[in-house]
């Protein structure tokens, strides 16, 4: 019986492992069929993410980094089918949080600076989830919307902190950037991938990785997020409160976005500029979705993304392929997943009419 | 000639027999009335004749020709119209939008509205109906809802029309009014088929009735032939006794009390209107009466899940009406809802995830916020055993498991905490008869351990064999209360019915 499980469970990981592979693939060769209608080497794409991990594993590492922890931030909310579409703003948020601070503890030992500017940029971005879980709450607001309208809320915040009062000086005014945060709060880089902008933020973000997989697999409010996200009238009726576990998974999921923000700037920026990140929340949707959801999962599919980012950047230079070609890998791997979503109520439907099909002839 | 007719219908169910070798016929240009307890069969029935359900074996003819109908659209083409309980309507588009859904007439590509609203305001001409065409479905009375509902059919062609359960959803004014239509379109010799279990609108509205209990028709009469008395009793019958030795015996401390409560339902109505009653320990108290009455409001109220409007609920000499459902259950309340499916599981989660509900947060099985997985398992596998839940093992999703085996789980997860009142709705619902008998037993077992127990049930012989007081509710009032011995079944139908009732105190003594 103990075995029986245990191959049971291996033979569910494999298959999930399976699965994401799949749809990977699915999408690249969506892709390389576009790729071949307009001229360009149809085996490009496999070509730079073959490059992204075999050349330049730095560079992988580096996006996987933030995408990793975007994917975790949002598969921990649909766990307890929660939408935080907003962790772009709670990035933006951190970010700024953590120059902010930067700037007033550069004098600090690293070791407790980078630390301490970490947990800020966490409860920033937690705080600033507080408020639509609170209107999710409260007035029943759907929290797609709210999170995904306060994104811009906490970009033009941004941009007036940053072209404002946080405006660094000389070059960095063109650059419509902060100044540069003292170097002793740089996160050290990680050497074995020779000149990169990888660092030990992966395994910060690892870190977290087995953090939220032991939130949600050991311990009650795991449980509880569980039972929320699969039945919520199964939860109310248990007595969980269904307003406690939208709050705890919305503030830690804005936590995780404000590390990530925190990540960014203490371990590749170092300061911030306008508008420096680009949907890497929304990235993060995507990941969290082809990972099934699942924290290791993420890990997967969040180093596919990080290869397939900075693969662009190797295909254009390899074949001048514009970079936006990745696009439509990404745009590929929506369609593919929502397709696969929709597939699973379509089948069944399919299958029932051909069944039927035969029996109305009969009635003619 | 007979508009429908259907022929030695047979529907199997895992563990039901939905129908069992039923024949049903409806003349042209008749009311007539299929009733019936709830699990009768009725529904299948009218499924069947909608093309939503495929029979195992029967015929069905419409004006004497043999048909299949393999979908509703099948059915729609053939001109069975169907009104469900619940209306099928998009509330932000407009009346003549919605009546025209699905059948519409074409210019150039475009729906041609202003033909489609002639066709629509001839058909209201034609039965005098009142109706807004622009107004949109949301602003309308529910009464009004189901008036486009039948137009809508009537517009597609239909000349046989199904209404299911008509009346639940409506106002007695709104009811009278229905009546009025139905018998306004009859006039066209279309028939209509009413399903119901109210007795008194029976006798008002239709031509003829057939009766079904457990999946056999049990009589087919003329209504002005027969009286409710006579419907009870076949609605009923005189079945083998399934119950249980039950042992008379002095119960015990009161265990719960409510006072005066008030409860509003979905819609906003008021669901439940000033109930008293109470429940010792070592006793079960019967709630029975038709659906819709109050009883699903009532239970939420007492368990937590609804707050009431006003009123008073005593656990053990503490008010808890405003307590939440956590705080209700660690005092001792236990509750098998009514819908096993949708609040009593969570599908996709296993079967041990679902055992442990009422237990993950206790101290044994969590400690500092960390789940004891050794304790759950042993905990999922000990109830797996005592209760003979059917599974390979606790790790199986409990969306696989059949009916009767998921109630087990619920029943386990319930009663295993010790509860001190048992809050039990409709647990027999659905399940085979062995799974009836054992739960049967289960809350017998319960009640002689002391435990107060409050069975909410639609099955009148379940609550007949089971309880030691009988309240009947009707329209969200307490109408009757009978002890098992001095009453009938057929007596308690006519009060579920609506069609007698007594002047019910609350508890007979308020004070402790």
């Amino acid at each position: 019986m103990w075995q029986n499980k245990r191959i049971r469970r291996l033979k569910g990981s494999l298959k999930a492992i399976g699965r994401q592979l799949l749809l990977i693939l699915l999408a690249m060769v969506v892709c390389s069929l576009f790729l071949l209608c307009t001229g360009y080497d149809p085996y490009i794409v496999f070509k730079a993410i073959g490059k992204a991990i075999a050349s330049d594993m730095g560079g992988t590492v580096r996006w996987a980094t933030p995408y990793i922890m975007t994917g975790l931030a949002v598969a921990l909310t649909f766990k307890a089918n929660i939408f935080n579409m907003g962790v772009d703003g709670q990035l933006y948020l951190g970010s700024i949080a953590s120059v902010w601070l930067a700037t007033r503890v550069a004098d600090w030992p690293s070791a407790v600076a980078i630390p301490f500017i970490i947990v800020f940029a966490m409860i920033v971005g937690g705080l600033y989830a507080v408020i639509p879980a609170l209107l999710k709450i409260r007035l029943n607001c759907d929290e797609v919307v709210t999170t995904l309208l306060l994104n811009y809320v906490a970009y033009f915040f941004t941009d007036y902190l940053v072209l404002g009062p946080m405006l660094g000086g000389g070059s960095l005014v063109a650059a419509q950037s902060t100044e540069y945060i003292a170097e002793n709060l740089w996160l050290p880089k990680l050497t074995w991938f020779g000149d990169s902008n990888a660092n030990i933020s992966m395994f910060i973000a690892l870190g977290f990785v087995f953090a939220v997989a032991f939130l949600l697999y050991r311990t009650k409010y795991g449980y509880e997020i569980k039972i929320c996200g699969s039945n919520m009238e199964f939860a109310r009726y248990g007595g969980i409160s269904a307003a406690k576990t939208i709050m705890l998974v919305m503030v830690l999921s804005g936590m995780l976005g404000g590390a990530t923000g925190a990540m960014e700037i203490l371990g590749v920026h170092h300061r911030f500029s306008y508008r420096y990140s680009t949907d890497v929340g929304m990235d993060g949707v995507v990941i969290a979705l082809l990972a099934g959801n699942n924290p290791f999962g993420v890990v997967l599919t969040g180093f596919f993304y990080g290869a397939l980012k900075n693969g662009a950047s190797i295909m254009q230079r390899i074949a001048d392929v514009p970079s936006s070609l990745v696009d439509i890998v990404r745009g590929s791997i929506v369609l593919i997943i929502t397709a696969n979503f929709s597939l699973k109520k379509l089948l069944p439907r399919l299958k029932k009419r051909t069944a039927a099909k035969p029996k109305e002839s009969e009635v003619a | 000639m007979n508009a429908v007719e259907m022929v030695d219908i047979v529907k199997q169910y895992p563990g039901v027999l939905a129908s069992n070798h039923v024949n049903f016929s409806v003349r042209k240009g008749e009311i007539h009335g299929l009733v019936g307890e709830n699990g009768a069969g009725k529904s299948t029935l009218m499924n069947i004749l909608y093309g939503m359900q495929t029979p195992d074996s029967g015929e069905i003819r419409l004006h004497g020709e043999k048909i299949r109908l393999q979908s509703p659209k099948d059915a729609i083409n053939a001109g069975i119209g169907m009104v469900h309980q619940h209306f099928m309507l998009a509330p932000s588009l407009s009346v003549l939008d919605n009546i025209i859904m699905g059948k519409f007439p074409t210019k150039g590509g475009f729906i041609d509205r202003n033909k489609a609203r002639t066709e629509v305001e001839k058909i209201l001409k034609k039965y005098n109906f009142s109706l807004e065409l622009d107004a949109k479905v949301y602003q309308l009375s529910i009464g009004q809802m189901q008036r486009v509902e039948i137009v809508k059919a009537l517009y597609r062609g239909a000349d046989i029309l199904i209404l299911d359960e008509p009346t639940a959803v409506l106002t007695p004014q709104e009811a009278d009014e229905l009546i009025h239509t139905m018998r306004t379109i009859q006039k066209d010799d279309t028939s209509i088929i009413i399903i119901t279990h109210k007795l008194k609108e029976v006798m008002r509205a239709t031509d003829r009735v057939t009766v079904l209990r457990r999946g056999t028709v049990t009589g087919c009469l003329n209504t002005c032939d027969t009286n409710e008395h006579e419907l009870a009793e076949l609605m009923v019958g005189h079945e083998l006794n399934m119950s249980i030795a039950h042992e008379k015996k002095t119960t015990g401390n009161r265990i719960l009390q409510v006072e005066d409560l008030c409860m509003l339902d979905k819609r906003g109505r008021l669901a439940v209107d000033h109930i008293s009653f109470d429940v010792h320990a070592g006793e079960i108290v019967g709630i029975c009466g038709v659906e819709g009455n109050g009883q699903s409001e009532l239970v939420s109220g007492l368990t937590g899940l609804t707050r009431p409007v006003s009123g008073q609920i005593w656990f053990e000499g503490e008010q808890v009406q405003h307590r939440s459902v956590r705080a209700r259950r660690d005092l001792g309340m236990s509750h098998i809802p009514e819908d096993r499916i949708h609040v009593g599981a969570a599908r996709d989660c296993s079967i041990k995830e679902n055992l442990m509900l009422t237990a993950y947060y206790k101290k044994d099985y969590c400690k500092h916020n960390l789940l004891n997985n050794k304790a759950l398992n042993d905990l999922a596998g000990k109830l797996i055993e005592k209760y003979a839940v059917k599974v390979p093992d606790a790790d199986y999703a409990i969306g696989t498991l059949s009916g009767g085996n998921m109630q087990k789980v619920v029943i386990a997860r319930e009663i295993d905490v010790m509860p001190r009142l048992l809050v039990a709705s409709q647990p027999t619902r659905g399940v085979d008869i062995g799974a009836i008998m054992n739960i049967r037993g289960q809350l017998n077992a319960l009640r002689e351990s002391g435990v107060a127990i409050l069975l909410v049930s639609a099955e009148l012989e379940e609550i007949m064999s089971l309880s030691d007081r009988i309240l009947v509710m009707y329209e969200g009032q307490i109408v009757g209360q009978f002890t098992p011995e001095e009453t009938t079944e057929q007596e308690l139908g006519l009060y579920m019915a609506g069609a007698r009732r007594m002047n019910v105190g609350g508890p007979s003594d308020v004070a402790e």
